[in-house]
């Protein structure tokens, strides 16, 4: 019988991390799983002395699933989080040992910029005590540590309703109306002049209020996979809020998806955006997305007053000086770019290491989004 | 765990049960990890089966309570045997001993329901909660409690500490959305429409008097039925009830026998539209695309 002896034994030190990490993973797939059957599941290993993959596949599913559906979907997001996409386990394969995440090649976690991501979660893990007993109140809990559902369902209304107290803002230029405060002297004497002065009809002048020109630009790559269900819902808030808003989520290619966040029902937003399997499934090319940006979108989607939100936690397998170079030169095409990174002010996170921290002088905020705290110093920045 | 696994595959099979390493590895679980496990999936598809197999592999008692709308309390628990009280205070009315409340509610006048009955036990028995989900939220909740503390609190008598914890399995056909707290207590098993060979090895099981070849072509044109589009597909259970119809009209092979499929096809499909929905012409594309 093949052993997991390679999987969970001989690296039995960091075994509870990746157990921690495959529950994340099902939860982010709408599993209804938790620290308990992290717990459990590391029991149930304790108790399987020489475990081998079926069985523990078999063990790990009667463990985290609770419905039909999760029980259908359960073989492929296992063997996407453990096993390469080169050796996926079949109904027949007996005989397959269970690689390491770190020596994925093509799973989930291995993808692009996956398998940095992968252990930066693992680092993060080792560095934090985990557990929603840390936080105390929902606005400051991280999205990383919120197990309880009902929270999570909580924070995503709360997070989208938050992107949709952005108000447009006030336009410098003055436009003429027939009511305000103060009198436009030179539109009243210019009406006037039609029947010589008399009666007066009085103009006044204000600054209209117009929306922001908000573009998103969301990273829905693995490593974000923790941070997306709240963000989506707060770049849904956004792209709902104003009429001229647009969305694209990216990790090696750049989809459109403004029509998909228009859609009024919760539901079908969420059906359309699991139908879309690309839309899922990848590593992380920031640079080449903005590249594509650029040259597909940008020409009509920004003008010189709109706001380009970049959502990413900056792990990128371009090099960092495309990427500082096609922020330069979407620096030139709009008002500025605000980057909401859910890394920045986590536990264990050290931007000097981090090539992130790069992008902080090519953007106008460079601002933390782990938290609806942080989401509404966010929202603050994208309203000015 | 793995030998357990095996071998508990092996002692199903031998009650006539054939289990998947799934299965077996979420019973051999449920032992270990001492929770419930709940068992979903379409009717006939053998859920019940499995707890009877349980018991049977495990040598130790099945205790089944079929859940429905309305079950309360009272009716899964204990009940007090009212006639037999009275009688007895009849028969002491002329005797000179004085009746005490503690001799009218004692054990012999408890009459012991399921659960409470599960619990009082030598040897921990296999508890089947079955059709969990015609139950109401109150009762789930009530057995959330039950099957958490495993024990019983009688007001006449006191608390009853369960003196062996029984194997409980739950069953669902999925015609009510069970609630978050109970999923979440319960360990998990999916039981689908069987795939052609174990079908086939569970008819051999089944019977195995039956000739082979016959078996392979009921088991066959099962498979086909069910992606028909039907209201209700056949079960394990049906197709088992229908080779032992084609089997006590002799029939020895499917081949050119329209005419016999079509008389005992209620065995297989059990509402009128199903029935209306093949048509002869279907059946005998079937069975000729089986020879």
């Amino acid at each position: 019988m093949p052993s997991l002896d390679g999987k969970f034994n001989r690296h039995s030190q960091s075994s509870s991390e990746r157990i921690l990490g495959f529950v994340h993973y099902l939860r982010a797939s709408n599993f209804s799983v938790g620290t308990e059957q992290a717990a459990l599941i590391s029991k149930c290993l304790t108790d399987l002395k020489e475990p081998d993959i079926r069985l523990s596949r078999s063990s790990f599913r009667a463990l985290c699933c609770g419905s039909k559906q999760d029980w259908l979907q359960f073989d492929s997001l296992f063997n996407q989080f453990w096993l390469s996409a080169e050796h996926p386990l079949t109904d027949t394969d007996d005989d397959h040992e269970l690689p390491v995440p770190t020596e994925q090649k093509g799973g989930v976690a291995g993808i692009g910029g996956g398998a940095d991501a992968f252990h930066e979660f693992i680092d993060l893990e080792k560095s934090t005590s985990a557990g929603s007993g840390k936080q105390t109140t929902l606005s400051k809990a991280d999205f990383r540590f919120l197990n309880n559902q009902h929270a999570m369902h909580k924070i995503e209304i709360l997070a989208e309703q938050l992107a949709k107290s952005i108000r447009p803002v006030k336009s410098r230029r003055r436009r003429r109306f027939k009511t305000g405060s103060l009198l436009d002297l030179g539109a009243t004497l210019r009406a006037g002049v039609r029947t010589g002065g008399l009666p007066v009809v009085p103009w006044y002048s204000k600054r209209h209020l117009q929306p922001p020109g908000i573009v998103i630009l969301h990273d829905v790559s693995h490593s974000m996979t923790f941070n997306n269900p709240m963000l989506v819902r707060f770049s849904r808030g956004l792209v709902r809020r104003f009429k001229d808003a647009r969305a694209f989520v990216y990790h090696t290619r750049l989809y459109p998806v403004t029509s998909i966040f228009r859609e009024s029902s919760l539901q079908r937003m969420q059906y359309r955006l699991e139908e879309n399997n690309s839309l899922w499934l990848g590593g992380t090319c920031i640079a080449d997305s903005l590249e594509e940006f650029r040259n597909e979108y940008a020409r009509s989607t920004l003008k010189s007053s709109s706001v380009v939100i970049i959502i990413s936690d900056g792990f990128d397998s371009n090099h960092p000086e495309r990427l500082a170079s096609e922020l330069i030169k979407l620096n030139q095409s709009c008002r500025k770019i605000i980057w909401l990174n859910p890394m920045l002010d986590r536990e264990g996170f050290n931007p000097e290491k981090e090539e992130v921290w790069n992008v902080q002088r090519h953007v106008e905020a460079l601002l933390p989004a782990h938290s609806l705290e942080a989401l509404k110093d966010a929202v603050i920045a994208i309203s000015k | 765990m793995q030998e357990n696994v095996e071998s508990l595959v092996i002692s199903l099979h031998q009650c006539g049960y054939i289990a998947d390493r799934d299965l077996a590895t979420a019973l051999t679980l449920m032992d270990a990890l001492s929770r419930p496990l709940l068992i979903e999936g379409e009717a006939g598809v053998g859920k019940t089966a499995i707890a009877a197999a349980l018991a049977c592999s495990r040598n130790t008692e099945l205790i089944r309570l079929q859940c429905y709308e309305g079950i309360d309390s009272d009716s899964v628990l204990y009940e007090w045997n009212y006639t037999q009280q009275l009688l007895h205070i009849k028969l002491h009315e002329k005797s000179e001993s004085a009746l005490s409340e503690s001799d009218l509610y004692s054990n012999r006048f408890l009459l012991e329901r399921p659960l409470l009955k599960s619990i009082r036990q030598p040897v921990s028995p296999v508890l089947l909660i079955d059709e969990v989900d015609r139950a109401d939220e109150a009762f789930e909740a009530f057995l959330l409690e039950v099957l958490s503390e495993f024990t019983v609190t009688i007001p006449e008598i006191g608390t009853i500490q369960a003196t062996s914890i029984p194997h409980v399995i739950l069953t669902s056909n999925g015609s009510r959305e069970l609630s978050d707290a109970l999923r979440r207590r319960c360990l998990f098993h999916y039981a689908s429409y069987p795939e052609f060979e174990k079908e086939l090895s569970i008819l051999k099981a089944h019977l195995p008097d039956v000739d082979q070849a016959l078996l392979h072509q009921v088991t066959r044109f099962v498979q086909q039925v069910r992606h028909w589009d039907i209201t209700k597909r056949p079960g394990v259970a049906e197709t088992l009830d229908w080779a032992r119809a084609l089997c006590s009209f002799d029939v020895i092979t499917l081949k050119n026998q329209p005419e016999t499929v079509r008389a005992t096809l209620s065995c297989l499909l059990k509402t009128t539209e199903d029935l209306k929905y093949i048509n002869d012409r279907d059946i005998t594309a079937i069975l000729s695309s089986n020879a």
